[in-house]
């Protein structure tokens, strides 16, 4: 099936790139002009507020799967409005332009609220009168469009709402990887109350293939994994790291005076925050989900260990760890071995600093 | 070539009032300048410093001398101590300072191209004054001055001069280079007046010494300079690294009178140790050279830092030790280098990417070592890495074992790469300087095998301090220069390598292999064997931690760890394509140049502002706004009135 992805060299829309090249289908991507495009994809070089770049990727195609948009905390309610909204309505009209039949919008479990007790929720639930970060909300408005507005533009429309995405490559730190990062650089490896739902970005790839398959119209689906409170979550990153801890709770007030030095921190430095405010804010909530409308569809998540080793080993791999954090771990060869190599093209340079012999001498 | 430590060398002191004399007497004395050498092209290269110069005496009979043995017309160049350039002086503006009549001369630089040396050199293809490298004969003439850094500087100081700034090389290894290279036929250093004191190379403190020394070597003639100073010959470090690598002249004649002058004020060794800094960081002692010279014209006011240091340090070098001015000096100097020390200390244990990365000379005489010499980095090496064979593999992969004061280890690893993939990726001969921490050195490859693969090779490694942390106790960057051999089979590879020189004593062992092997099922056998032993910072050698067997194994756990977990990682990081050296691109500008910009910029801004508000507020009287009776806004211009 010939079908296109958008957000392709973002965590998730690369994940799914591959997920759908593995499964046999024609992938067409739909990259930044300044983006270094996947291998092993059609590519075009556009935007997603531009008709006619998405024209030009989605000619001929009968899917398209939608993952281009921020995860952030940091923008503000009317960027991430402009990018979820505005963008998936510019993208739903050019797909019913092209005539494309199916089309998979990737959202976010957080649109199916969360619980003060620990209590798993289904697709059925909302938030309710718990806080609401500018990004839970603009997925929530997203949703809502891709589902109304796409009925009307006569799409099948399918929403996947993945919960905690972990791991890489993850050129921009996201937020859900920054979980594992903010831990690792906090001295304290502080823990705090709540909990959350942990998936693998491999297998939320997957699974936004099955939606694009077989997903039911006008559905939303939630792409989870485990459901951990977040000492257990931290409890494995430390094990798998070779760290000791969680060596201390912060309550939520403590937590959001840490967000406060952070964000501090990161306007003097220039370097982005780990942790938002609003983030924070949703410090003691339970964001527990259960994934069974998916797995009808044969989704299967793997364990929260793995998805952590695996998290870990890409951000191992990265710079998004200062060195001297890097260098103060011990990873498990659970760790080591969570993913395969991948080779370098041979004509690639790599910065070594010797001032090496420009002249064999023999 | 006269590289300063070849046998049959001579140097040769006279002492008279009258430079040309003296000058006359050493040339003669010498007698270098044989007929075929006379058909060659020559250079004469002068220093031209601020306070420390070359008479005009010294060089007119030199260039007489030249004339009279069929060299008429050589190149004369300029040479102006990096001390001087940096408080921006150049050739016209010292030669009108000084009154020297020195209508022919040309500033060293005006003219370069780059250097055809080997692969060994740190010079290889850095410019270099071109007269220098073309000339057949080569004569340097350097004057005597006490040094507040270097505590004396002479011949060497000046053919430093001669060679390029290198970011990230020392200058030792630099002037090393020239020395075995295109090293002066004849050094003479022109000690008819000394210029003494705290910092006589800054500050002029003239004494008539009357002495002329003259040497077909540099060294030698600095070794006789400074016992004719009355001082250590080998205090400056420079002199000292270059007898280090090139060894004390042997079977040398000295002709004339060594008793040491009268009289001569040597910087005290408080002062010469707090401007230092620390042996492997030179820009402690450019930024205190630079504010210790006298302010130039070309560059006046460019560096504020540096002009605000002068005025600050100047009146201390100008006084005497009654008023405190040595004590002064050494106590700022000593707090700059702390701090310097300090933030070089925290860039190594918490900001590797800021730390400037290294260039360097190989540092051995690759002629000095036979085929077997290279091979005995795998034969000596391998029954000693047997002993640990037995021993049980950690969580990390590691094993190690103390043996005679030094560690024996192993450290391996399993990936998930294809063999034949991974070595067309991970090119072991360059094994060593993909390890943790390492910030630059050298290769030379000296054999290849039938398809172009390196199979012997030497190479000079510079590492942070080993562990990091003891950079908080001033110790310095392991520098070592290696031997290797590397071995190419169907389903392995290794190198093996043995170290034969540590140019700053930070090792006394460094030996090891690297070796990657096909595991099979796509997946390669990495294993990093060694035997290591470091020099520790003083301060830690006074804690025996051989008394607290717990504590020692368990730091050298964790440095052995961090090290080869992280080298581990870079091999991995290399076949991936990601950029994993450490270190930042080393800067030639002095490092108060930032500083000094930034004020500049802060500076032109407020200036800005207040004329901004000048104008617009009528505080310069060059506008003039009025409102009439009518409710009419006049303004003046700005044109005079009569």
């Amino acid at each position: 099936m010939k079908v296109a992805v958008t957000g392709a060299t973002g965590l998730v829309g690369g994940h799914v790139a591959e997920a759908l090249r593995d499964r046999g289908h024609d992938v067409g991507v739909l990259v930044r002009r300044r983006s270094t495009p996947p291998d092993g994809y059609r590519v075009v070089r556009g935007d997603i507020a531009s008709r006619a770049d998405l024209a030009e990727l989605l000619g001929g195609a009968v899917g398209l799967i939608h993952c281009a948009a921020p995860y952030s905390y940091e923008l503000s309610a009317e960027e991430l409005t402009a990018a979820h909204v505005r963008g998936t309505r510019t993208v739903l009209e050019a797909a019913a332009d092209a005539g494309v039949r199916r089309v998979v919008i990737t959202s976010s479990s957080v649109t199916c609220g969360s619980s003060s007790a620990p209590d798993v929720v289904d697709e059925s639930h909302r938030p309710g009168w718990e806080y609401t970060p500018a990004y839970f909300q603009a997925k929530a408005d997203q949703e809502d469009l891709a589902l109304t507005y796409g009925a009307v533009l006569g799409l099948d429309v399918v929403v996947a709402c993945p919960t905690v995405v972990l791991g890489g490559p993850d050129r921009k730190l996201v937020p859900s990887n920054a979980v594992l990062a903010r831990y690792l650089i906090d001295p304290l490896r502080s823990t705090f109350p709540g909990g959350c739902n942990v998936v693998s970005a491999t297998d939320v790839g997957v699974g936004h293939a099955l939606l694009l398959e077989s997903g039911q119209a006008g559905s939303r689906y939630l792409l989870g994994g485990s459901n951990l409170r977040w000492r257990e979550l931290h409890e494995i990153v430390s094990d798998l790291a070779g760290v000791p801890g969680p060596n201390l709770e912060m309550d939520a007030g403590t937590a959001r005076a840490a967000a406060a030095v952070s964000d501090l921190w990161s306007k003097v430095s220039g370097s982005p925050a780990l942790v938002t405010e609003e983030e924070t804010r949703t410090v003691g909530r339970y964001y527990w989900y259960d994934h069974s409308r998916a797995a009808a569809l044969g989704y299967s998540p793997m364990g929260a260990r793995p998805t952590v080793a695996l998290a870990l080993s890409w951000l191992l791999a990265s710079t998004h760890l200062p060195r001297w954090v890097r260098e103060g771990l011990r990873p498990s060869s659970e760790v080591r071995t969570a993913r395969p190599l991948v080779p370098r093209p041979l004509t690639t340079v790599v910065d070594v600093p010797i001032g090496k012999a420009k002249r064999p001498v023999s | 070539m006269a590289a300063g430590g070849e046998k049959g060398s001579r140097v040769v002191v006279a002492r008279s009032s009258d430079p040309v004399s003296a000058t006359r007497r050493v040339l003669d004395g010498l007698a270098l300048l044989t007929t075929s050498r006379a058909k060659r092209r020559a250079c004469v290269a002068v220093t031209l410093g601020s306070a420390a110069y070359v008479s005009p005496a010294v060089l007119s009979e030199t260039l007489a001398y030249l004339a009279a043995k069929g060299i008429a017309q050589p190149d004369v160049l300029a040479v102006i101590p990096q001390r001087d350039r940096d408080a921006g002086w150049d050739v016209e503006s010292l030669s009108a300072r000084h009154d020297l009549p020195f209508g022919r001369l040309v500033d060293a630089w005006e003219s370069v191209e780059s250097a055809q040396v080997g692969d060994a050199y740190v010079i290889q293809g850095r410019p270099v004054p071109r007269a220098w490298q073309q000339a057949g004969i080569r004569v340097l003439l350097a004057p005597c001055a006490t040094d507040a850094i270097d505590g004396h500087v002479l011949a060497l100081d000046a053919l430093r001069s001669l060679a390029p700034v290198i970011a990230g090389a020392d200058p030792a290894d630099v002037v090393m280079d020239l020395l075995q290279t295109m090293a002066p036929h004849i050094s003479l250093v022109d000690a008819m007046v000394t210029s003494d004191g705290p910092a006589g190379s800054s500050v002029r403190r003239p004494v008539l010494t009357d002495a002329v020394v003259g040497s077909s070597s540099a060294i030698l003639a600095d070794l006789v300079g400074g016992v004719l100073l009355g001082a250590d010959p080998l205090r400056p470090p420079l002199i000292a690294a270059v007898v280090d690598l090139l060894g004390l002249p042997g079977d040398f004649d000295v002709i004339g009178d060594l008793t040491p002058f009268d009289r001569i004020d040597y910087p005290a060794e408080q002062l010469l140790r707090s401007t230092r800094g620390a042996p492997d960081d030179r820009s402690v002692s450019r930024v205190v050279g630079a504010a210790m010279a006298d302010e130039g014209v070309t560059t006046t006011g460019d560096d504020v830092m540096i002009t605000l240091l002068r005025q600050a340090i100047r009146p201390w070098l100008t006084a005497t030790g009654s008023e405190g001015g040595p004590d002064a000096l050494a106590w700022a100097g000593g707090t700059a280098a702390t701090t310097a020390g300090y933030v070089r200390a925290w860039r190594t244990t918490f900001a590797k990417d800021s730390v400037p990365r290294r260039q360097a000379s190989l540092g051995l005489d690759l002629g000095s070592f036979s085929a077997r010499d290279f091979e005995a980095a795998e034969t000596t090496l391998r029954p000693l890495l047997q002993l640990i064979d037995g021993l049980p593999v950690d969580r990390d992969g590691l094993r190690w074992m103390h043996v005679d004061g030094a560690v024996v280890f192993e450290a391996s690893r399993t990936v998930l790469a294809d063999y034949d993939t991974w070595i067309e990726r991970v090119d072991v001969s360059k094994a060593i300087s993909m390890m943790a921490d390492y910030l630059g050195g050298r290769i030379v490859v000296v054999a290849r095998d039938k398809q172009g693969r390196t199979t012997r090779q030497a190479e000079r490694n510079i590492y942070l301090p080993q562990p990091n942390y003891i950079a908080f106790s001033g110790g310095q960057v392991i520098d070592v220069c290696k031997l290797s051999v590397v071995r190419h089979r169907a389903d392995s590879c290794a190198i093996w390598w043995r170290t034969v020189r540590s140019p700053n004593r930070s090792a006394l062992y460094d030996d090891g292999t690297v070796a990657f092997s096909d595991a099979g099922d796509g997946r390669t056998r990495i294993v990093i064997r060694g035997r290591q032993q470091f020099t520790l910072p003083a301060a830690m050698q006074a804690v025996d931690l051989d008394l607290a067997p717990e504590v020692r194994d368990s730091l050298t756990q964790d440095a052995y760890r961090r090290f080869f977990l992280t080298t581990l990682d870079n091999f991995e990081a290399c076949y991936e394509g990601r950029d994993f050296a450490i270190g930042s691109e080393p800067d030639t500008e002095l490092p108060t140049a930032g500083l000094s910009r930034l004020a500049r910029v802060a500076q032109g801004s407020i200036k800005e502002i207040v004329e901004s508000s000048a104008r617009s507020g009528d505080i310069d009287g060059s506008l003039r706004v009025t409102v009439d009776v009518d409710g009419f806004t006049h303004v003046t211009g700005t044109r005079r009135r009569s």
